[in-house]
Parts: C-alpha cells; sequence; structure tokens
C-alpha cells in the first residue's frame, strides 16, 4: 500500500526506474521496522536488509515493553508486514560493529540507517551498586521479558519485603506492576513459568520509589498511574515533607497552562499532579517507618519518594541500606536542579532496582559519536562526519538518533523526520545506486560462521510460540534460548 | 395475539431506523503530513483510524484501537472538536504524550464521524522540519 509520499514515490520512480538502491537497517525494533516500512511505501526498487544483534526481531517490543501490556505489543505485527516484501531480507543474530563493520556496510549499501537504540544502562556509580540484590531495570526487564542473555538472571523474592527503585519514570512503575501481579494476572502475560514461579506467592510489602528532583519532575505518565491505581492490590501513597518541597512556586508554574510554546509538558504536569492529590498521605517519619516494618495484609504500598540522591548502598545485618542524600530544588521554572540539603537517612531493603535509564553506546569506532548526549552525532538523522559535514548516506532513526527517551509515537516521528530529509538527499542526487547485495552479505556471514535467522525461520518461531500459548491459555510462550531458537533454522 | 403486529412494526421501525442511519454518508478530507489532501465518503459511525486506513490516509494505529499508544493522533478543526463529546481521562492521558499536541487533538480510533464531519479538514501531525543541507535544493521536477 503506498501511503504518505505516495506522490512523492511516483516521483522517485519516475526519476531512478530502472536504477536499483539497497539500504541495510541496523537494529529491528520499533525505529528499524518502521523506517523500512516506509522506504518501501514512499520509494519504488529498492532492496533493504534488517541487521539485529538478536536472533528474534522488535527490540524493546519484544524485550523491554512490559508483558502485561500485549496490547501496544500487537504493533509488531504491523511492522513486521515488512517481510512480505520479497526485496526484505531479515538477519537475526547478526551484531554490527563485531560480525559486520561499518565500513563493511557503508560499501555494501546505497546508504545505512542506524537504529540500533540504548542497550547499556546509564551508570549511578555509588559505592555498593555490585552487591547481591541490587539489580538494573534493564537486567529485571529483560529477565520476565525471556531475554536469552537475561533468562538465567539470579534473583529471588524470598523473604524480599521492602523494594526500593531508584528513579521515577515508567519502567519504575512497569517493574513495581509486574512484582505486584497475583498469579491469575501473571498466566495472562507471556512471562515463562520459571520466572513466575518466583515471581508468584512473593511477600513483598513496600516498593518504594526513588527521584531526584520534585513530585512534577518525574517522569511517570499518568497513564501508567491511572492503570495501575485500577489495580486492587495497590495502594499510591505520597510522604507529606516531599509534597512541601516538592510544590515550590517554580513547580506550581510547570503546571500553569503557558500556551502552546510549551507543547504538552504543562497540560502533563497539570493533569498528573491532579491526580496524583487523590493519594494517600504518609504524614510523618514515625508513620513511614512503622508502614515500612508492618505486613501489608495483602496489599502492596506503593509510595513515591522525592528530592533523595542515592550515596552509597551497604550491606547491613543481612539488609540493604540504602543512603540517601535529601535536597531541595533550585534554578528557574522548567530548569530546576537538586541541590544537596544537609540532610541524609537510610532505607533499608531487601532489594534494590536501578532505574535511572537506557543509555545508547558506540558499536564501531568508525562511527561518529556525541559522547555528551551518548548518541550517534546527527543532525535531525542526517549522520554527521564532524561538526561542519554530513556523512552522507548515513542516517539515525528512532533511540540512538534521540536519546533514550518517549514512546512508540515520538520513536515514529522522529524515524519520520528522518525519512523525509534522507529523501531531500535522493532527490539532490546524493544516493548512489547499488544492486541488491544479498549473495555478498550471505558469504561474508558464512566466511565467519555467523549462524542468523532470516524471516522465514522467524516466522516458524513465532507460529510455535503462538500456538505453545494458545494451549496454556496465553499470548505466546517466548523460547528463551538460542539453541532453541537456532534449532529452527 | 394483538401484539404481533406491535412488534412487527416496532421491529420494521427499527430497522428501518438502523439502515437509514448506516447508510447516511459523510464527505470530508484529511490533511496529509506533506500538506495533500485526500478527499473520503464514508458512512457514519466508523472511526478516523479505520477510514484512514480504507483510504490509505498514513495514520498509525500502533495499538489496534486499544488506547494504549497515541500514534493514531489526529487534529480537529476548533468548532468540530468543540461539538464533539468531550474525550474520557484516559483518551487525555494519551494525548499528554502525542506528538505535536495541539488543543484540537484527538486520537483518531476514539472518535466516531456523523453529520458535523461533512466538508471539515482533519489535519494529520507533523513530525518534521524541512531540513535540506550543505545547500543542496531539492531539484524541481
Ligand atoms: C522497559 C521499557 C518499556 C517500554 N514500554 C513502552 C510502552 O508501553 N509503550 C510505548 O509506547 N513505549 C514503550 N517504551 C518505549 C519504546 O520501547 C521505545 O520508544 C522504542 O523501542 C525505541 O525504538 P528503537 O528502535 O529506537 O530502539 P529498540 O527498540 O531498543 O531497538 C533497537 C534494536 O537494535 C538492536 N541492536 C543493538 N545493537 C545492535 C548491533 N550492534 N547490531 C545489530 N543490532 C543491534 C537491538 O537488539 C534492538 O533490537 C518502553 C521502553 C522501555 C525501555
Ligand atoms: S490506535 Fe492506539 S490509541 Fe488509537
Amino acid at each position: 500500500m503506498i501511503k504518505f509520499g505516495s506522490n512523492y514515490a511516483s516521483k522517485i520512480q519516475h526519476l531512478y526506474s530502472n536504477k536499483p538502491f539497497s539500504f541495510a537497517i541496523i537494529g529491528s525494533g520499533p525505529a528499524g521496522l518502521y523506517t523500512a516500512k516506509h522506504l518501501f511505501n514512499d520509494i519504488e526498487n529498492i532492496n533493504i536488509h534488517v541487521f539485529e544483534q538478536d536472533l528474534c526481531p522488535t527490540g524493546l517490543i519484544r524485550y523491554g515493553m512490559a508483558p502485561d501490556h500485549q496490547r501496544i505489543k500487537r504493533v509488531a505485527e504491523e511492522l513486521l508486514t515488512i517481510k512480505q516484501n520479497e526485496h526484505c531480507h531479515y538477519f537475526g543474530g547478526v551484531s554490527i560493529g563485531k560480525d559486520i563493520t561499518i565500513n563493511e556496510l557503508d560499501q555494501l549499501y546505497s546508504a545505512v540507517f542506524y537504529a540500533y537504540g540504548a542497550q547499556i544502562d546509564k551508570p549511578l556509580n555509588i559505592q555498593g551498586e555490585q552487591l547481591q540484590n541490587v539489580y538494573s531495570a534493564r537486567q529485571i526487564v529483560n529477565w520476565y521479558n525471556s531475554h536469552p542473555d537475561y533468562c538465567d538472571l539470579d534473583i529471588d523474592f524470598k523473604n524480599k519485603n521492602n523494594i526500593a527503585i531508584i528513579g521515577n519514570g515508567n519502567v519504575a512503575l512497569d517493574i513495581a506492576r509486574i512484582f505486584g501481579l497475583d498469579q491469575d494476572e501473571l498466566q495472562k502475560t507471556d512471562i515463562n513459568e520459571i520466572s513466575i514461579d518466583k515471581l508468584k506467592n512473593n511477600q513483598i510489602n513496600n516498593i518504594v520509589i526513588i527521584g531526584r528532583r520534585g513530585l512534577v519532575q518525574s517522569q511517570f505518565s499518568l497513564k501508567e498511574l491511572r492503570e495501575m491505581t485500577k489495580l486492587s492490590q495497590f495502594r499510591f501513597l505520597l510522604y507529606k515533607p516531599d509534597l512541601l518541597w516538592s510544590l515550590n512556586e517554580e513547580s506550581q508554574t510547570e503546571c500553569k497552562d503557558l500556551g502552546v510554546n510549551y507543547g504538552n509538558v504543562t497540560r502533563g504536569n497539570r493533569r498528573k499532579l491532579e491526580f496524583m492529590k487523590s493519594f494517600e498521605i504518609i504524614e510523618d517519619e514515625a508513620t513511614m517507618n512503622s508502614i515500612l516494618k508492618q505486613g501489608s495484609n495483602g496489599r502492596i504500598n506503593v509510595i513515591l519518594r522525592f528530592l533523595l540522591t542515592p550515596l552509597k548502598i551497604e550491606l547491613k545485618e543481612n539488609k540493604l541500606n540504602l543512603k540517601l542524600q535529601h535536597n531541595q530544588l533550585a534554578g528557574k521554572p522548567f530548569n530546576q536542579v537538586a541541590m544537596p540539603l544537609d540532610q541524609q537517612s537510610i532505607l533499608e531493603c531487601d532489594m534494590i532496582i536501578k532505574s535511572v535509564g537506557y543509555q545508547s553506546h558506540n558499536i564501531d569506532n568508525d562511527i561518529p559519536w556525541n559522547s555528551e548526549q551518548n548518541i550517534v552525532d546527527n543532525s535531525d538523522g542526517c549522520i554527521k562526519k564532524d561538526p561542519t559535514k554530513l556523512k552522507t548516506g548515513s542516517y539515525a532513526c528512532g533511540w540512538i538518533k534521540t536519546g533514550p527517551k518517549g514512546v512508540i509515537d515520538s520513536t515514529f516521528a522522529s524515524s519520520q523526520e528522518t525519512i523525509v530529509n534522507f529523501k531531500n538527499h535522493m532527490d539532490a542526487d546524493l544516493i548512489r545506486n547499488v544492486h541488491d547485495p544479498y549473495e555478498q552479505v550471505v558469504n561474508l556471514l558464512r566466511q565467519r560462521s555467523i549462524n542468523y535467522i532470516d524471516f522465514k525461520v522467524w516466522d516458524r518461531i513465532n507460529e510455535f510460540e503462538i500456538e505453545q500459548g494458545q494451549k496454556a491459555k496465553k499470548p505466546r510462550i517466548k523460547l528463551m534460548r538460542n539453541r532453541d531458537l537456532l534449532q529452527f533454522l | 395475539m394483538q401484539q404481533l403486529p406491535q412488534l412487527l412494526i416496532l421491529m420494521i421501525r427499527l430497522f428501518s431506523k438502523y439502515s437509514a442511519s448506516s447508510s447516511k454518508m459523510v464527505t470530508f478530507y484529511f490533511k496529509n503530513k506533506d500538506n495533500s489532501l485526500t478527499k473520503v465518503t464514508t458512512p457514519i459511525g466508523q472511526n478516523l483510524l479505520q477510514i484512514a486506513h480504507k483510504n490509505e490516509v498514513d495514520l498509525e494505529g500502533a495499538c489496534e484501537q486499544s488506547l494504549a499508544c497515541s500514534t493514531c493522533h489526529v487534529i480537529l478543526p476548533k468548532q468540530l472538536y468543540d461539538k464533539l463529546p468531550q474525550p474520557v481521562p484516559e483518551e487525555e492521558d494519551l494525548l499528554d504524550l502525542a506528538y505535536g499536541l495541539t488543543e484540537t487533538s484527538r486520537l483518531g480510533c476514539q472518535v466516531k464521524v456523523d453529520e458535523k464531519f461533512e466538508n471539515v479538514i482533519i489535519q494529520l501531525p507533523k513530525a518534521t522540519r524541512n531540513f535540506y543541507v550543505d545547500g543542496h535544493k531539492p531539484k524541481p521536477h
């Protein structure tokens, strides 16, 4: 189906109808697949090869988005309709930078689209991060989503009553929610049996979610908050002193209707603040301490804390002691920072999860890198050779372009911008013609003894997983080991 | 026995009402991301995302209308926006996250068309700044 840009497609077809173009896309997450889909829609006579380091496609749709959010995961099917195109090839299990270099791709293709997302943890850099029962959100999320590298994560929930999550975005809420699902709810997800066995009947009483700045600056979206409050097992709590410090004049300004220039920011802040006013409030430290000590008779307290920076983690008498620096807000509205106060406290807990964000990294020294923002150095999706020149023929889409923030909608929008700019380069005759290098790539991978799966193999895996799932009344049962996946070759 | 004809009449009335409303058509436009217009004529009662897809208008619907993404975001003319029922809070929550939000933004999968849509223009949000590099301007074709 030719959609947006259909006028454009006819133009490009007219100009170049007999000359093929061949594109490589690095990464098969939402950004990579969206880009492939739209390039096929907009330009005639092209070949696209998608390289993915995991065997299975779709990136964070499969290994990030929460397993109880199956509805949003359905986007995978729509994006993967590209596989019906005979000029589209998938190489799952091929890591660019390691198995094939960027220089090799540059030589093989008309253009290369970097869509390889964010694969590492933003470091917290505090003492005690390596202790047992301290995890990163990425580890946990990959674990409950059955990623081959994480499904054997050493984790157990025995006697884990109090859990601290550092960082207050949607990923923190995803984790808190999954930890709190009851057995029936867990069975409806595609979490594997081994993980369900660990999660069910856990003894979690309190989950304390900690943010460095105030309530208004928290990164939770109201969508996630509202959804979670509808589940009866969670009881949301705020701490009064946090609120007093959080709702300074500047923060209130950040919730005011300041017109279109502030886009959705103030609107989102305002609606979130209004909603959170309905949460129960813990009046003082004594009440807080007694809540943290009590059992919770079946419900889980989700305590949202603000203006706290983690300083270090120590192990004392079998408990993790999380030392926290208290902060106040300073600076102008929309630019407020956390300023340390002369006050510290200790939160005693049984498990700590660092959820301060994903981060991108450089996969090949030949990639121009913006080390300030940790993204591929680019200008609206066009990769830069140096500060003044573009590396024409190289483009970035999704999180590797923008940094790891936003949802699927913003990822699509950022990829779309890149495609428009790329098409301008095509119009300006900056992109060279290349015949389909499929045979060369296959030979290269054979020489290097790299096993990969293509879309046909993926179809068989996908069918198998869904079929197994249907027997157990689940959306799917994921194969979680590479050797099991490779059996479908 | 007396009741039967009454029931019949009621059924006929219901049927004619239903068939009348489902066959009623409305014509309006989508303004695409490249500013071109797509004219659509469609029975009332369908939602904007369904109509967009049937007419090859490039509106994503990542979560298949389950109110879990915001990729079906559209911008309505103010007059029309004001006449429609308020969005539910869950739709507003997703609009908070929509790229390029305006005051008359809605989610396409949540808006059913009716007579009020006759001749209006539904705008798709623009995600792009036009950007020509190294002094290259696209060639005129
Ligand atoms: C935990 C979590 C939950 C989320 N939940 C939601 C949600 O509910 N709704 C929503 O709208 N958004 C959600 N998001 C955001 C959404 O996932 C992102 O917007 C989107 O995935 C970004 O797309 P991407 O393609 O840039 O990156 P990714 O999805 O990360 O895809 C990048 C791909 O590149 C591959 N890759 C990396 N390095 C290489 C290499 N060297 N060679 C080859 N391939 C490589 C990776 O394996 C991966 O498959 C969530 C994000 C996270 C982290
Ligand atoms: S299609 Fe996802 S909200 Fe409309």
